[in-house]
């Protein structure tokens, strides 16, 4: 897909995403919490989406987000966020997804490689928003949503989007109370 | 809640006008406070796709989830008339008001319209214009989604550029 083209597919799509979780909330619960609901396609989207090359940031990054969020087999429950402020997935991967997925998912090569593109996405995110960057506004709306979509999560269960959602509350807090020195004219 | 806190169009950079209300169908359900797990839009009306007796397979994609109506659709909103004084709020009062025909369109007739947004996305993966036309796809945003249409738009996304896929 060209760039233009992925910049205007990627707006609507995502709130066509919206728009599911808004209407059918036991839907999407239903969806997070079990394996194989969504037929493996917003990661397909997701890879057919995401690209390390820059200039769409500002229209793939929030559709991005969400179809991470959907995403239940990708999204694990290893993601940390250390105390410098950018997230980091715990663990080595292939040993992790091994005792994940015991003799359900042969693991193939281009699997493992999408899992950590994704990752590499969310960490990336939390590094611009917490940092001065020219995509920091940007990264602040997807990790925004993320909270949003864990808020729409019902309690109970395991579901790593709760944890990473109480998470990345933090860091927007942390980011919200500490204003730079020059914001304020005392540098 | 305000509705301007879950607009999903907002900047984030200004002050934001909510010139119609929005009103969001699961928003009390997603607060949490409902001991039932019933769904948030039981009582209200609800439309169901429908075959027509000249198409063949027309029902042959999910039926048995009722779409809910999308509420306040039958109040009378009377337009203020600063928002007439501006063409871009003009606009996005309009698009609202076209929004909500096309939720209840496509949730009779889900499969004229997804077979309008797949044409168009098979059609800018094929393209080589500079400029292509893209307003078919903020049909988009405006669906009435439930589950099997998402994976079907998502599907629709990779089966219709899997051939064009330059980068």
């Amino acid at each position: 897909m060209k760039r233009d083209t992925q910049a205007a597919v990627s707006r609507p799509l995502r709130r066509a995403i919206w728009n599911w979780i808004d209407l059918f909330p036991d839907e999407f619960n239903e969806a997070l919490r079990s394996r194989g609901r969504m037929e493996g396609a917003p990661e397909r989207t997701f890879d057919l989406l995401y690209t390390q090359q820059p200039g769409a940031e500002k229209a793939l990054w929030p559709t991005l987000t969400i179809l991470n969020c959907i995403s239940s087999e990708r999204l694990g429950s290893d993601f940390q966020i250390n105390h410098f402020g950018s997230g980091h997935f715990g663990g080595h991967k292939g040993s992790h997804r091994k005792v994940c997925r015991p003799t359900l998912y042969c693991l193939t090569l281009t699997e493992l490689l999408s899992d950590i593109q994704e990752h590499q996405f969310i960490e990336n995110l939390i590094k611009n928003a917490n940092t001065a960057s020219k995509f920091s506004e940007i990264a602040m709306v997807c990790v925004l949503d993320m909270c949003r979509v864990a808020f729409h999560i019902r309690p109970g269960g395991d579901v790593p989007l709760r944890l990473i959602g109480s998470d990345i509350a933090h860091e927007i807090k942390v980011c919200l109370f500490c204003v730079s020195p020059e914001y304020c004219g005392l540098s | 809640m305000s509705s301007a806190i879950l607009s999903l169009d907002s900047s984030f950079y200004d002050f934001e006008s909510v010139d119609v209300p929005t009103y969001v169908p699961a928003l009390d359900y997603y607060c949490h406070e409902e001991t039932t797990s019933s769904t948030p839009h039981s009582a209200e009306a609800t439309l169901h796709s429908k075959s027509s007796t000249n198409t063949v397979n027309s029902d042959a994609s999910n039926i048995s989830v009722p779409i809910p109506m999308m509420p306040l659709s039958f109040n009378f909103d009377k337009t203020h008339m600063s928002l007439v004084r501006s063409s871009l709020s003009l606009n996005n009062h309009i698009g609202k008001y076209a929004g909500r025909i096309i939720y209840h369109l496509s949730a009779s007739n889900w499969l004229v319209v997804f077979q309008r947004i797949r044409s168009r996305v098979h059609l800018l993966s094929s393209t080589s214009e500079d400029r292509p036309d893209t307003v078919d796809l903020q049909i988009m945003s405006y669906s009435a989604m439930d589950r099997s249409r998402l994976v079907q738009v998502l599907q629709g996304m990779f089966f219709g550029s899997k051939h064009f896929c330059c980068c």
